[in-house]
């Protein structure tokens, strides 16, 4: 009686484990593809600042006071400009390009791990932090859409909406009592 | 037979600890004032993204192999220059700064989203992923390179 009692326990135990292990392994990816990779952070808060979001903001900053349209292609090869308003995506383009970069750039400074230049933990879990973040992907869209009517009072107002959105967080996060220390 | 049951019990037990270890801790609440973790939000297609991000900083790391950042002028106004190179974190800055803007960029280019034909882009594909990391490594490469020339000038 005993051992067929241990027996069903066993039987059992073994029904139940095929059955987990079978949720295991539909889980696993299919072949030739790849399980979505987790994002990794390579810089510091300042670094993406100064790599994406820095200049961005300067090319929608110049066309406030020069008009994209009138910018000429770089000589002797625009594709190869490092000033996005003279390459081969210039002018206008360029501009549109800056919007969506900014609102792209938003998804980097909600990553975890993403760490301030002090080398303190960047507050993304903050509610204001992800307030501001989302200020930056309205401010990139309303960029992007005014760049794309070609208007410059809507670049000038647009300009000001990005301006806003940076100080608001710069504010806070950034000019801070102590400098660089105290800073994220 | 309670012995037995026991038996029984503790196993299933202890298969569903196995399958499911510390849950109630991974789920425990964020901090007061705190926010969930944010998703990422798509803006663009591939292709706009390509174009905001990666060309204008691959750009700047193409121009200095022929132009020798050390060379550039800071710009009439440096703090808003369009120009990365001739800007406020301009020459061995700005290249550092694009490398960085690259291997960053990486994680962009993983957040499912359309090509710019409409269809989706392959982010789950084997070699899509793959050529994501070796972007991730030539652009930390460029900007460590950026470090190492700037400590050199």
């Amino acid at each position: 009686m005993r051992v067929r009692t241990v027996l069903i326990g066993v039987l059992v135990t073994v029904a139940v484990g095929v059955v987990l292990l079978g949720g295991v392994s539909a889980q696993a990816p299919a072949r030739g593809r790849g399980a979505a990779p987790a994002a990794r952070v390579h810089g510091t808060l300042l670094q993406v600042m100064r790599g994406i979001l820095y200049p961005a903001s300067n090319v929608i900053f110049a066309a406030q006071s020069d008009d994209p349209a009138t910018i000429k292609p770089a000589t002797p090869d625009p594709a190869t400009s490092p000033n996005p308003l003279t390459s081969s995506y210039g002018g206008w383009t360029a501009v549109e390009n800056a919007g969506i970069a900014l609102a792209e750039a938003a998804n980097l400074l909600t990553i975890p791990g993403r760490m301030c230049s002090n080398g303190k933990p960047a507050p993304i879990q903050n509610a204001d932090w992800q307030m501001w973040v989302q200020e930056l992907r309205d401010a990139g869209m309303a960029t992007y859409k005014a760049a794309q009517s070609k208007n410059q009072d809507g670049i000038l107002e647009a300009a000001g909406v990005v301006s806003e959105a940076c100080s608001h967080c710069h504010d806070k996060y950034r000019e801070v009592p102590g400098g660089v220390k105290n800073r994220c | 037979m309670v012995r037995g049951g026991g038996v029984l019990g503790l196993s299933v037990i202890g298969l569903l600890l196995f399958a499911f270890p510390g849950d109630g801790v991974a789920q425990a609440p964020a901090e007061r004032g705190a926010a969930a973790p944010q998703q990422p939000r798509i803006h663009a297609n591939m292709l706009q993204l390509m174009r905001g991000v990666l060309y204008p900083a691959s750009n700047v790391i193409f121009t200095v192999q022929s132009d020798d950042p050390d060379t550039f002028k800071p710009g009439l106004r440096p703090s808003t220059s369009s120009d990365p190179l001739t800007s406020a974190y301009g020459g061995w800055a700005a290249v550092e700064n694009a490398g960085l803007a690259l291997a960053e960029s990486a994680n962009l280019l993983i957040i499912p989203r359309p090509c710019g034909n409409g269809k989706p882009a392959p982010v789950q594909a084997a070699d899509w992923q793959g050529a994501g990391a070796s972007r991730r490594r030539h652009g930390s490469l460029q900007s460590r390179a950026g470090q190492e020339r700037r400590r050199h000038s």
